[in-house]
C-alpha cells in the first residue's frame, strides 16, 4: 500500500519546477535568469541541505545539481532523496575531475550529466528531456496506481474472467473453462470493463500489459 | 731596493774622509740602476743621473734645487715634507707612495724611500731612492676595477638567479593550479553566458523590460570583469617580470589571492577568518612578488588542511600594525603543523614535504620578504597547525 502523500502526488500533479542546487551565487542567479527566460518555473537552493528542507515527495520537475558542494555533495543528496521517495530526475553539472563520482551516481538511478563548460542549448535540451522523463514516470506511476486500485475493486469472479480474457480466450472458451454460461461471462466482462475504466477490449489489453498513457 | 747601503757608504766615507765620498761610493751612486738623491733642508744636494732622467732633467739641472719642483703642487710638497720629516725623526726611515711631477708637467706614481744619514743629527739630511711605480699602480687600479666589475656581475648573477627561482616557482604554482584556475575562470564565464542567452531568449519573445535587461547586463559585465582580472593575474604570474616598487594596498593583494584560490578553498570546504587592521596598510613593494608570497602561503595552508576533519578547516589571515610603521601579516592554518626538524629546513631551497613539490616556494618567499627588508618566520599555531608570519614597512600617512 502506498503512502498517503504519494497518493496525493499522483492524483494532483503540481506545476513542473526546475530545482537548481549550486553553492555559487553567480551560477544560481544566472541559471535562474536563463531558465526563466526559457519560460521554466525555477527554484534555487544554495546547498543540498537547503533543498532537502523544501523538497516534497509531490515535487515535480527536475533537479539541476552541482557535483561539488561543501556539506552534502550532489551524489549524497541523490541517495537521501531516494530514501525519502522523491523521484525527481537529476541532471548533474560536473566540473573537471568529477567524472568518477558522476559515473558512480549514474549507476544509482535516473540521472544525466553535463560536463562544464556546457552549451546552454544543450543544458536547456537536457532539462527538457528530464522534465519529459519526470512527466512520463509520473504518468506511469499514476497509471500503475489507478490500475492496482481498480483491480482491487474487482470481485474474485471478475478478476478470474479478466485474466482469462487477457490471456486471449474468447467469451465462449472462458464460459466453458469456468463452467458458466456465455451470457454470464459477457455480463461480467461488461462490468469489469466499466470498473477498470476501459472503453474497448484493446484498451483493457494495453492497460494490463503496460500500454501508452493516451489510453487512460 | 733600499737606500741603506748608500747611506752606509756615505757614512763610512764621512768617517774616513769627512765631506768627500770615496771614489767607489761615487761610482756606485752615479751608476746605480735606481734614482738616488741626497736631500738636506728640502733641497737636493746631489742626485744621480738616473734621478734626473726619471724627472726629465738634464745633467746637473737639479743640483741644489728645492724639492718643490718635483711635486704636483705646493700643498703636496708641504704635506709630504711634514709627514716624511716626522717619520725620519722617529724611525730614521720612511716609505711613501705619491704622484710626482716631471719637468714637462706630466704626473707619475713614485715610491720614495728615505733614510736619515744620521738620526741624531737631522742637519746631515737624508738619502732618497725613487722608483717609478706607475706600471704597478696601473695594474693595481685595473685589478681593483676588474674586481669591482666581477663583484657587480656576481651580484647581477645572484639577482638574476633569485629572479629565475622566483619565476620557476611562479610557473610551478600556475601549472599546479591550472585545473583550479580553469574552473575559477569557467564560473564567471558560464554565468555571463547564462545571462546573455537569457537576454537573447527574452528579446526574441519580446517579454522583458529595459530595466530588467539593464540589471542583468550589468551583472554579466561584472562577471566578465572578474574573468578578465583572473586572466591578468595569471598573465602577471607567468610572464617575465621586471621588478618595480610601487605604493600598494596590502589588503587588496590579500583579497586578490583569496579570489584566485577561491575554487580550491570551496572544494576543501575551508572557512575563512579575516582579522585585518582597520586602516588598510600601504606598503612600498613589488606587488607581484608579494602576491607570490601570499599565494604560496595561502595555498600551503589549504593543502595542509586537506586531511584535517572538515569542521576544523579554518584559515585565518591577520594583519596588524607594529611599532615603527611596520605591518605584520599572519597566515594560520589548522593542518597537522610542522615538525621541529622540518621547521629548521623549511625555508631551504629544494626542501619539500610534498610528493611532487619543487621545494622552491618557501625559499623564494623568504628571499622576497628579505629583499623587502622584512622577515618571514614559521611558528606553531596555538590552536593546532602552523602559522607563517611576515612583516613589511608601510608608507607612513603624511
Amino acid at each position: 500500500m502506498k503512502a498517503a502523500n504519494e497518493m496525493t502526488e499522483i492524483l494532483t500533479p503540481s506545476r513542473s519546477t526546475v530545482f537548481v542546487v549550486d553553492d555559487d551565487t553567480a551560477m544560481r542567479d544566472s541559471l535562474r535568469w536563463l531558465l526563466e527566460s526559457a519560460q521554466l518555473n525555477v527554484q534555487t537552493c544554495d546547498s543540498a541541505e537547503a533543498f532537502l528542507a523544501i523538497a516534497r515527495p509531490d515535487a515535480c520537475g527536475c533537479l539541476v545539481l552541482d557535483v561539488q558542494m561543501p556539506g552534502l555533495s550532489g551524489p549524497e543528496l541523490m541517495d537521501e532523496l531516494k530514501r525519502r521517495h522523491i523521484h525527481l530526475p537529476i541532471l548533474f553539472l560536473s566540473g573537471h575531475g568529477d567524472i568518477p563520482t558522476v559515473v558512480q551516481a549514474m549507476k544509482g538511478g535516473a540521472v544525466d550529466f553535463l560536463q562544464k563548460p556546457y552549451d546552454n542549448a544543450q543544458l536547456l535540451e537536457r532539462i527538457g528531456q528530464a522534465l519529459t522523463l519526470d512527466a512520463d514516470s509520473r504518468d506511469a506511476r499514476r497509471r500503475e496506481f489507478l490500475r492496482s486500485q481498480r483491480l482491487e475493486g474487482l470481485t474474485a469472479r471478475e478478476r478470474e474472467i479478466l485474466d482469462q480474457v487477457v490471456a486471449g480466450r474468447s467469451n465462449k472458451e472462458v464460459g466453458r473453462k469456468l463452467a458458466i454460461s456465455y451470457k454470464t461471462v459477457e455480463a461480467h466482462r461488461g462490468r469489469l470493463m466499466r470498473k477498470m475504466g476501459a472503453a474497448s477490449f484493446a484498451e483493457l489489453l494495453q492497460m494490463m500489459l503496460g500500454g501508452r498513457r493516451e489510453t487512460i | 731596493m733600499s737606500a741603506a747601503p748608500v747611506v752606509e757608504l756615505l757614512r763610512r766615507a764621512e768617517r774616513q774622509e769627512p765631506r768627500r765620498p770615496s771614489y767607489e761610493a761615487s761610482l756606485l751612486f752615479e751608476h746605480a740602476a735606481m734614482a738616488i738623491g741626497h736631500v738636506r733642508d728640502r733641497q737636493l744636494q746631489r742626485c744621480n743621473r738616473r734621478l734626473e732622467t726619471l724627472f726629465g732633467y738634464g745633467p746637473g739641472e737639479l743640483n741644489q734645487r728645492n724639492l718643490q719642483m718635483l711635486y704636483p703642487s705646493y700643498s703636496d710638497y708641504v704635506a709630504c715634507g711634514r709627514s716624511s720629516g716626522r717619520q725620519l725623526e722617529r724611525q730614521g726611515s720612511c716609505r711613501i707612495e705619491r704622484l710626482m711631477r716631471r719637468r714637462d708637467g706630466s704626473l707619475f706614481w713614485c715610491q720614495l724611500s728615505g733614510q736619515a744619514v744620521d738620526v741624531s743629527r737631522p742637519s746631515a739630511g737624508s738619502v732618497w731612492t725613487i722608483e717609478d711605480i706607475s706600471a704597478r699602480k696601473q695594474a693595481e687600479n685595473a685589478l681593483r676595477e676588474a674586481q669591482a666589475q666581477l663583484e657587480q656581475q656576481l651580484a647581477e648573477i645572484r639577482r638574476r638567479h633569485q629572479e629565475d627561482l622566483a619565476r620557476a616557482s611562479r610557473l610551478n604554482s600556475m601549472s599546479e593550479m591550472a585545473g583550479a584556475l580553469a574552473h575559477e575562470l569557467a564560473q564567471p564565464l558560464a554565468a555571463t553566458l547564462n545571462y546573455l542567452h537569457g537576454c537573447q531568449l527574452r528579446l526574441k519573445q519580446g517579454d522583458c523590460t529595459s530595466e530588467q535587461l539593464d540589471g542583468v547586463i550589468s551583472r554579466a559585465i561584472q562577471h566578465t570583469e572578474t574573468a578578465g582580472s583572473i586572466v591578468r593575474q595569471v598573465h602577471g604570474f607567468v610572464r617575465r617580470h621586471v621588478p618595480e616598487t610601487t605604493a600598494t594596498d596590502l589588503h587588496a593583494l590579500i583579497g586578490d589571492m583569496l579570489g584566485l584560490l577561491d575554487h580550491q578553498r570551496r572544494k576543501l570546504g575551508v572557512r575563512l577568518e579575516l582579522l585585518l587592521a582597520p586602516a588598510p596598510p600601504t606598503v612600498m613593494v613589488d606587488a607581484l612578488e608579494i602576491r607570490q608570497v601570499l599565494l604560496n602561503l595561502i595555498r600551503n595552508a589549504y593543502e595542509a588542511m586537506a586531511t584535517s576533519p572538515a569542521e576544523q578547516r579554518l584559515l585565518r589571515i591577520e594583519s596588524r600594525p607594529l611599532a615603527g610603521g611596520r605591518v605584520e601579516v599572519t597566515i594560520s592554518d589548522r593542518g597537522p603543523g610542522i615538525s621541529p626538524e622540518a621547521c629548521s629546513q623549511i625555508f631551504d631551497a629544494y626542501f619539500t614535504t610534498k610528493q611532487d613539490g619543487l621545494g622552491l616556494g618557501l625559499a623564494v618567499c623568504r628571499s622576497i620578504i628579505e629583499s623587502h627588508g622584512g622577515s618571514l618566520r614559521v611558528a606553531s599555531n596555538p590552536e593546532g597547525g602552523a602559522c607563517f608570519r611576515f612583516d613589511l614597512n608601510t608608507v607612513m600617512n603624511p
